[in-house]
């Protein structure tokens, strides 16, 4: 079978890769636009269309922000395939994807990457038992099935955790508690960025106004400096340290975990782009240059995927991607590439001090207690890795082949980064020179039938 | 083990490079009581040593390697008493099924050929006692040539079970070293590395995909290309399987491991870069042999694959390994095992002991002369 090629070809249809659609397409280029989702919006705009019909009000104006972006990108013209797993990026330019059982190679001239962020891992004692998950996790149940559960507890820091608990309040919902890990130490290290987040003023009140409903409406717990999750066989209580030394114990079956986003590098490092470690916000991101291109000329990373900006930021690096490409194809786009820079720098305004607040403390970076499951795929605790580091593991790649963390169908996603920092905690190497996991092909699983049919239909 | 015959260096030995060949070369010179330094450019077992497939066969062997592999599997067969280790060898057979009547007949012609050579290892079964050794094989198999008592064993395990050996028996172990040049002085050998200088009498290159790069350091151009061959693993299913499987005329290599993954390999190769440590994934490649693997197995359908890799390997013109002295004295080569060395790793190992200390092999190395691409260097230059 002949490849289909495409000038323009977008990994994911959140606000980067739409806004990418939008300026690709104006300018006369044929554009396909891959997702993993069944709809348009990527996360943080998940079935708004669904949504529109019934507006429920607690999920919040800045979703409902995104619906005139999610038209736009339906009228635009680009080919949309929902539904879709790419699963690698061959040095060629062939997308690799599977959709509805059969694998395609599709080529282009030039890639977007905008496949957003994911959780960071929060290993603390208990987060493996049923009945925890992640923040995120419980805010794409509301988006996408309107499901959520009374007297849940909300564990850690980061707009996305009181984004879902005033959600969660708004649309009814008893919460239990807000446990908010933030010290104080962050607030005097984020204060001196202040005066820059005020460029954004939008979002501060944004954020005002979430903590200030969830403060009426629950139970706010400050200064917890540890948490632990305890149960048999589900979660019954979190009892959490206060900096004070005091412990309060809350008893809940459902507790959610967040600490934050990084960068998904997971498709990006497996097609073996430059990446660095970021220090102001500990996590892996590409190397891109100020249009979003990466080490290689002709990919390009627009949005949460090459650095955490946020969905504003996220729509407008997707502009300025695509206006770069599209100058490069003949047709200059000069003024509005520097608009959209501007526009870009004005919207990450708020990022150094929103770093600074919810930057992640080591305490909660990192498992606490040997038996603790550090990769949950595989099983590996803290002690299993603590014990292939004692046997010689120098390395995150050598960890692998010690004790299987990193091996599993995430692909390290949910313990890369805690054993990176426990090797270079072990070594004394900085995170930079520990480096991470090498990422291979199917960035997500597909099956063997899924990758025979490259070939033809599968034997009988 | 008390010094039998042949001379031992007064000066550690150099050997080059940390896989299996290496890693074993160092155990069995250990044992001997024989001073070793391995130089490895990156960590033990990096490249094709730790992420091959693992097959343990002598099934399918070119005629002039089946010695060697006969062997070997001496070897493995007390692999555990040897190394220290549990389960490090999965001993059950081998088998290449044939799919269609071309299979059939290369089957056939393969154990007719392998009969007049002497070497009655390989044996037909037919259709009825393979489903019956192999329930989930797809009901169209014809048959298929079969060893008793191959079977595969984990690549790194065992190279890392090698390195852990040697080194408590003495051996020493840098990296990651780069060997920078060698050159002769006086009667001895200078290895230059990025990390200082060693004298040596006998250096030992063991270095696979860059053992042609360390060979011209010593004056010898033994050309070999460094490929990749790809594997996939899939996620975990009910145990069906505890052999190894192969296709007749395909390309096929299929086990199970002890956690329900399944190992799926089949010599189609991704893209190399040596120089860079790199490999690349080809998706056609992979589906061409994961579609063999569903001609054989076609209730896998559904099953999930986590990762497709590939190790960077040497390969010679003919297949077979470079194995012998150098063209200089004090320089002996172990390389260019083209994708099939894993199992030949622990004769290996012992027969470039008995090189190093000049004493008659076990195996006769003729085959793998590296004389036989004898070019002069100014041949080599003068294309």
């Amino acid at each position: 079978m002949a490849n289909q090629h495409f000038q323009i070809v977008i990994i994911g249809a959140g606000p980067a890769g739409m806004a990418a659609a939008l300026t690709t397409t104006k300018a006369g280029l044929e554009t396909i636009v891959i997702d993993d989702q069944k709809d348009s919006g990527g996360q943080v705009y998940r079935n708004l269309q669904a949504n529109q019909e019934t507006s429920p009000a607690y999920l919040g104006q800045s979703y409902y922000d995104g619906a005139k972006l999610a038209q736009s990108f339906a009228d635009c013209g680009a080919v949309y395939r929902p539904d879709c797993t790419v699963w690698q990026i061959t040095d060629m330019h062939e997308v690799a994807l599977v959709s509805r059982g059969k694998a395609e190679l599709i080529t282009a001239d030039y890639i977007i990457i905008a496949t957003g962020a994911i959780e960071r891992p929060m290993p603390v004692k208990g987060w493996t038992l049923p009945g925890v998950m992640s923040v995120g996790g419980a805010q794409t149940l509301l988006k996408q099935a309107a499901l959520g559960a009374d007297n849940a507890v909300f564990v850690g820091s980061g707009p996305l955790l009181y984004l879902t608990a005033w959600q969660y309040i708004k649309a009814g919902l008893a919460v239990r508690a807000v446990i908010d890990i933030t010290s104080a130490q962050q607030w005097r290290s984020a204060i001196p960025f202040a005066p820059l987040a005020l460029l954004q003023p939008d979002m501060l009140a944004m954020g005002r106004k979430w903590l200030g409903d969830i403060r009426r409406n629950t139970e706010v717990i400050n200064h917890v400096s540890a948490v632990e999750i305890i149960g048999q066989s589900q979660a019954q209580t979190v009892s959490c340290t206060l900096s004070s030394g005091d412990k309060i114990d809350i008893d809940s079956n459902h507790i959610f975990l967040h600490q934050g986003v990084v960068p998904n590098v997971n498709l990006t490092m497996a097609t073996a782009l430059a990446h660095q470690w970021d220090y102001q916000a500990h996590c892996w991101r590409p190397v891109i240059d100020v249009t979003g291109k990466s080490s290689d000329e002709q990919i390009y990373i627009a949005g949460d995927g090459g650095g955490i900006g946020g969905a504003k930021a996220a729509a407008i690096a997707g502009r300025l991607a695509a206006s770069a490409i599209v100058a490069r194809c003949g047709m200059p786009r000069f003024l509005a590439q520097l608009y959209y820079k501007l526009r870009h720098l004005h919207y990450l305004s708020i990022r150094p001090f929103l770093d600074r607040l919810y930057f992640p403390h080591a305490h909660f970076r990192l498992a606490q207690t040997d038996e603790t499951i550090i990769c949950r795929c595989e099983a590996v605790s803290k002690a299993d890795v603590n014990s292939a580091l004692a046997s010689g593991a120098s390395g995150p790649n050598q960890l692998k082949a010690f004790c299987r963390a990193g091996m599993g169908r995430c692909q390290g996603r949910s313990c890369g980064l805690v054993v990176q920092e426990m090797i270079a905690s072990h070594t004394g190497q900085s995170m930079a020179e520990t480096g991470y996991y090498r990422l291979r092909p199917p960035v997500k699983p597909i099956t063997l039938a899924e990758l025979a049919s490259l070939e033809g239909p599968w034997p009988d | 083990m008390a010094r039998l015959t042949g001379t031992a260096a007064t000066r550690p030995v150099v050997i080059i490079g940390a896989g299996i060949q290496g890693c074993a070369t160092a155990f069995f010179l250990s044992q001997r009581g024989q001073p070793v330094i391995v130089l490895e450019k990156d960590h033990v077992g990096r490249h094709a040593s730790g992420v091959n497939a693992g097959g343990v066969r002598r099934l399918g062997r070119d005629i002039a390697e089946i010695p060697l592999s006969v062997a070997s599997m001496d070897w493995w067969n007390q692999i555990d008493q040897l190394l220290d280790i549990d389960e490090g060898f999965h001993r059950q057979f081998y088998v290449k099924v044939a799919l269609d009547d071309a299979g059939a007949d290369l089957a056939s012609r393969r154990i007719q050929q392998l009969h007049r050579a002497g070497f009655q290892h390989e044996t037909w079964v037919d259709r009825d006692q393979l489903l019956c050794r192999i329930p989930h094989l797809t009901k169209s198999v014809l048959g298929g040539v079969l060893v008793e008592g191959d079977g595969w064993a984990l690549p790194w395990k065992i190279t890392r079970a090698f390195y852990d050996k040697a080194a408590a028996l003495g051996a020493e172990f840098r990296s990651p070293v780069t060997v920078t040049s060698i050159d002769k002085s006086g009667e001895h050998w200078q290895v230059k590395t990025d990390a200082g200088m060693i004298e040596t009498d006998i250096v030992v290159n063991c270095a696979g995909a860059w053992g042609a790069q360390i060979a011209k350091m010593t004056g010898d151009i033994l050309p070999i290309e460094a490929h990749a061959p790809m594997l996939v693993i899939t996620d975990r299913q009910p145990m069906f399987l505890q052999s190894v499987v192969g296709v007749m005329g395909g390309t096929l290599s299929f086990k199970q491991l002890d956690n329900g993954s399944m190992v799926i390999g089949g010599g189609k190769r991704g893209v190399a870069d040596a120089a860079r440590n790199l490999t690349q994934i080809i998706p056609a490649g992979l589906s061409s042999f994961v579609m063999t693997a569903g001609r054989v197995f076609p209730h896998l359908r559904d099953v999930a694959i986590l990762r497709a890799w590939a190790g960077i390997e040497g390969y010679t013109k003919d297949n077979l390994p470079i194995i012998g002295n150098g063209s200089q004295a004090g320089i002996i080569h172990g390389f260019g095992f083209s994708a099939h060395g894993f199992q030949l790793g622990p004769a290996v190992g012992e027969a470039l002991a008995d090189l190093v200390m000049a004493r008659q092999t076990r195996v006769n190395l003729t085959p793998f002369s590296p004389h036989r691409f004898a070019v002069s260097p100014d041949q080599a230059a003068g294309h």
